[in-house]
């Protein structure tokens, strides 16, 4: 591999990296989010979020409703809060008591999800697009093309978002206090649940979104999804687990790091590859990689 | 009067234990003797749906195990499984070696496996190791397939050899697994009672008394995993070996899940019945109800959750300091 | 104090705080073998803290402690245990799922050899050591007169008998140092004179033991000598006598009901 090789390479590289990092850094958001708030590692997140895309192929493609793109996805936000809010209703009950049993039950959750999936739509490989219109362009190295921009700008416009309702708004200072000490917000009188549905909702929001965003660049199946929350994981556990920022810059991280794995390395390990960023961050930086740089907290 | 009291005391106790050990170990008993007479009514693909039921309740207890003494949950012990079953396959394909030398292997390769993994997140929260399982059930696949030439890629291998010969394989396959079982179960019984099962016992409830009395949370946490995943290794050799064969069919995503699965259902018991219809639920379901199949996973889902629900409605007691502690 | 540094175990200077807490502010104390030590304060004064301090549950704490002469700095709980320090916790920190006898089994962990195999098999040398361990944490609940509740879960038990099976798992490794948080809260009058009983019985001139109490009376009857807590500060420091008779422990600590 030469140099000037490696210099035509690694900004293209870097670049769409940067690009499904955004993505990965979204589902983190959703994933830190409710740990954050509920100390309970959703485990269904990736199936919600599948669900949430098949709906809109669903509808949107006449396979169940022929409607709009945008009103087949504002059919698929409602449809998934609705489910966030049955899930965290489920959990409830045991949330406070065990971390553990409510990790469990995120799973039965997400189990059941995935059967239906499965049950609706069968275990179908299928196409679902941004409507974007198609351009690309030229920056040096770098190819731009307008996915890559519906995705900046999105995934600009939702953490812009979530920033000013975390700063901004009653609910975002509840949600800042409970994250820090929930048992002495129980006994000021916040309302715990109030601020666990927010983050469920949330969570399944930014789900649903990167979901959407990612489908485009592979192809919809009842298990692509889920697997591409692999990824999600990751960068959570590379920002901390419970930074909102550390998921974020986490995401891009792994985004970046996956593409010049899978490009340097071995395309075909993609998983385990994440398996060992996994390993290496629990052991190397238990708080996170930016633990130092941001201190760990929002 | 100390003395006294002592004797009285052992004697109450001992009469009482007794009495309860007596009708357990009975029905226990009864249960080792239908299922040793079982291959008299059963034959062909029941026998076969039996035997690997059996070996599948391995599994369960080495997930039952995790949760019983560690408190941790894993989605990857499939991977485990998988370690244990390749080994007895490759093995046999590389050496023309049988079972006899390769599951002891097995449970070598998933401590040696289980140790590496637990390593890192030895100081952290159990989330964190759950998560890092779900990556473990995820790479699964990948390596079975991208590493063909040891495992055979999609196709898999095929595993031959007998243990003991001149003995048909149906039968073969059910005794040598239901043996195991035994031997597992009645291993986990005498653990609970050693040294190492008390410590982790209250190293799982009461973390900082246990530091304090030797027992840190990091040894208490890589070791009950890596036990844990040496189990799974020899159930997975006991599958590999029950099956005749082991494809990456058998080791997808879910098989992880599943076998939480089987331990939730089993209320996390560490028994012999209580292994059994764990292995029996995640092997007989799918099996017996493939019409049905995508209602498979929401079935499971519901049993998760339904069961975890019911267990933990009564028993707000045990858990909170195990809350407030992590 | 006029003791060799090489002997008992020394706490120099120890301070701690929880973000604008100061919980414990530049403690020093010297607990000599062979001699009973009281730790008295009104609540919330710090003792417990300064028992996680000494016992390496809390960190970061500023400060020097050593036991023997060996420094204890760095140390981790489970570090300082292997030393032979031992404690008992206030609240009681029994594991729901073993019986008595098996609670005060697992204070003697340091103490066993079996390895991993005969974890699982049964070896003649594991039931050897199984029996032996046995026999001595029966001793222990035995010389607290509660062996008779040996095989009882601690959800069936009173909050007396799981408090003198504290004391029992953290003398039944036989240590060369016991701490003793609040031993004899919850106990009836007679359970209490039965723990004094113990305690005496269990003195050696080379152990260390300290013991934290409310209970005046005991403390006195118990202790050679006394130190006094106060908001995280030593305020004074002697034999029973001398105590009371300070008048800073006076009006802080034992105020009207010290007259009788
Ligand atoms: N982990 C902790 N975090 C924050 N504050 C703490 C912590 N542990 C102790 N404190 C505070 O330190 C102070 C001293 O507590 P400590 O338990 O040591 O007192 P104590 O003398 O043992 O009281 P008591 O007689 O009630 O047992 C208290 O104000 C307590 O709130
Ligand atoms: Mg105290």
């Amino acid at each position: 591999m030469s140099v000037a090789g490696f210099i035509r390479d690694i900004l293209p590289l870097l670049w769409s990296g940067t690009i499904s990092g955004c993505l990965y850094g979204v589902g983190a958001l959703g994933l830190v989010m409710v740990f954050k708030s509920s100390r309970v590692v959703n485990f269904s997140h990736g199936n919600l979020a599948c669900l949430g895309a098949f709906v809109v192929f669903g509808f949107s493609s006449g396979s169940l409703l022929s409607l709009s793109w945008a009103s087949a996805v504002a059919l698929a936000l409602g449809i998934a809060c609705a489910i966030a809010v049955m899930s965290y209703a489920v959990i409830a009950p045991i949330v406070f008591k065990s971390d553990l049993a409510s990790t469990i039950a995120t799973l039965g959750v997400g189990l059941i999800l995935q059967g239906a999936v499965q049950l609706v739509f069968g275990a179908d490989i299928v196409n679902l697009d941004l409507p974007v219109p198609r351009f690309n362009f030229s920056l040096g190295a770098i190819r731009v093309s307008s996915y890559d921009l519906a995705v900046l700008v999105v995934t600009l416009a939702i953490v812009g978002s979530l920033f000013v309702i975390i700063e901004r708004t009653k609910l975002g200072v509840a949600f800042r206090a409970v994250s820090t000490n929930p048992f002495a917000c129980e006994v000021c009188g916040l309302n715990l649940r109030s601020v666990h549905l927010f983050s469920w909702l949330a969570g399944a929001v930014l789900g649903l979104v990167a979901a959407l965003l990612i489908v485009p660049t592979t192809f919809l199946s009842s298990t692509t999804v889920p697997s591409f929350m692999l990824q999600a994981f990751t960068a959570a556990v590379v920002g901390g687990f419970s930074s909102l920022p550390g998921a974020a810059v986490g995401g891009i991280l792994v985004g970046v790091a996956m593409n010049l794995f899978s490009f340097y390395v071995a395309p075909e390990f993609m998983n385990t590859f994440l398996l060992g960023v996994i390993l290496l961050t629990l052991n190397f930086f238990p708080n996170g990689l930016l633990e130092r740089a941001i201190g760990g907290r929002v | 009067m100390a003395v006294s009291d002592l004797a009285h005391a052992s004697k109450v106790s001992a009469s009482a234990r007794g009495g309860h050990v007596d009708i357990a170990r009975l029905s226990v008993l009864a249960l080792v003797a239908v299922l040793a007479l079982l291959p008299l009514l059963a034959g062909g693909f029941l026998l076969y749906s039996l035997s690997l039921s059996i070996a599948n309740a391995v599994a369960v207890l080495s997930v039952s195990m995790l949760v019983r003494y560690g408190g941790e949950v894993s989605i990857g012990h499939s991977f485990f499984v998988a370690l244990g079953a390749y080994a007895v396959a490759i093995v046999e394909h590389r050496l023309g070696l049988s079972i006899a030398v390769s599951l002891p292997l097995a449970i070598l390769l998933g401590a040696g496996g289980g140790f590496i993994f637990a390593f890192p997140s030895r100081r952290l929260s159990g989330i964190y190791l759950a998560v890092a399982t779900m990556a473990l059930a995820l790479a699964l696949p990948e390596i079975l397939i991208g590493f063909e030439k040891f495992t055979g890629g999609f196709e898999g291998l095929y595993i031959a050899q007998d243990l003991v010969p001149g003995v048909s394989k149906a039968l073969q396959r059910y005794y040598v697994t239901l043996v195991v079982l035994i031997v597992v179960c009645l291993a986990l019984a005498h653990f609970r009672k050693s040294a190492q099962g008390l410590a982790l016992l209250m190293a799982q409830a009461q973390p900082r008394a246990a530091e304090a009395m030797g027992i840190t949370r990091s040894w208490a946490r890589i070791s009950i995993f890596t036990v844990s995943a040496a189990l799974a290794s020899l159930a997975g050799a006991l599958t590999g070996f029950a099956s005749s064969t082991v494809s990456p069919n058998s080791f997808t995503f879910f098989s992880g899940v599943f076998l939480l699965v089987g331990s939730v259902v089993s209320l996390n018991r560490l028994s012999l019945p209580a292994a059994l219809v764990g292995g029996a639920f995640i092997t007989l379901v799918p099996t017996y109800l493939a019409k049905a199949g995508d209602w498979v996973p929401i079935l499971y889902g519901v049993a998760l959750v339904a069961v975890t629900l019911a267990a933990n409605a009564g028993d707000l007691r045990r858990f909170v300091p195990g809350r407030r502690a992590r | 104090m006029t003791v060799a540094a090489g002997s008992g175990l020394v706490a120099d200077g120890i301070s701690l705080g929880f973000g604008g807490l100061q919980v414990l502010s530049d403690v020093s104390l010297t607990l000599r073998p062979g001699v009973i030590t009281g730790l008295i304060g009104p609540n919330g004064a710090g003792k417990t803290s300064l028992f996680n301090c000494l016992t390496g549950l809390y960190r970061g704490q500023r400060g020097h402690s050593s036991f023997a002469g060996r420094p204890l700095d760095g140390m981790g709980p489970a570090q300082r245990a292997g030393c032979g320090i031992t404690r008992s916790f206030q609240n009681l920190a029994m594991c729901p799922d073993l019986s008595l006898l098996e609670n005060v089994l697992v204070g003697l962990t340091l103490k066993r050899r079996s390895g991993w195999f005969s974890a699982f098999v049964p070896t003649p040398a594991q039931r050897a050591e199984q029996q032996d361990t046995e026999r001595r944490a029966m001793a222990a609940l035995n010389e607290l007169g509660i062996a008779s509740a040996a095989h009882q879960k601690p959800s069936d038990l009173p909050p007396g008998t799981l408090r003198l099976a504290e004391i029992a798992r953290a003398i039944a490794s036989e240590p060369r140092a016991i701490l003793l948080d609040e031993p004899a809260a919850g106990l009836n009058a007679v359970e209490t004179r039965d723990l004094i009983r113990a305690l005496k019985r269990l003195m050696r001139p080379d152990l260390v033991l300290l013991v934290v109490e409310h209970d005046m009376d005991l403390i006195m009857e118990l202790c050679e000598h006394i130190y006094v807590l106060n908001f995280g500060k030593m305020i004074a420091d002697g034999t029973p006598a001398e105590i009371r008779a300070h008048p800073d422990v006076i009006r802080v600590y034992l105020g009207d009901d010290a007259d009788d």
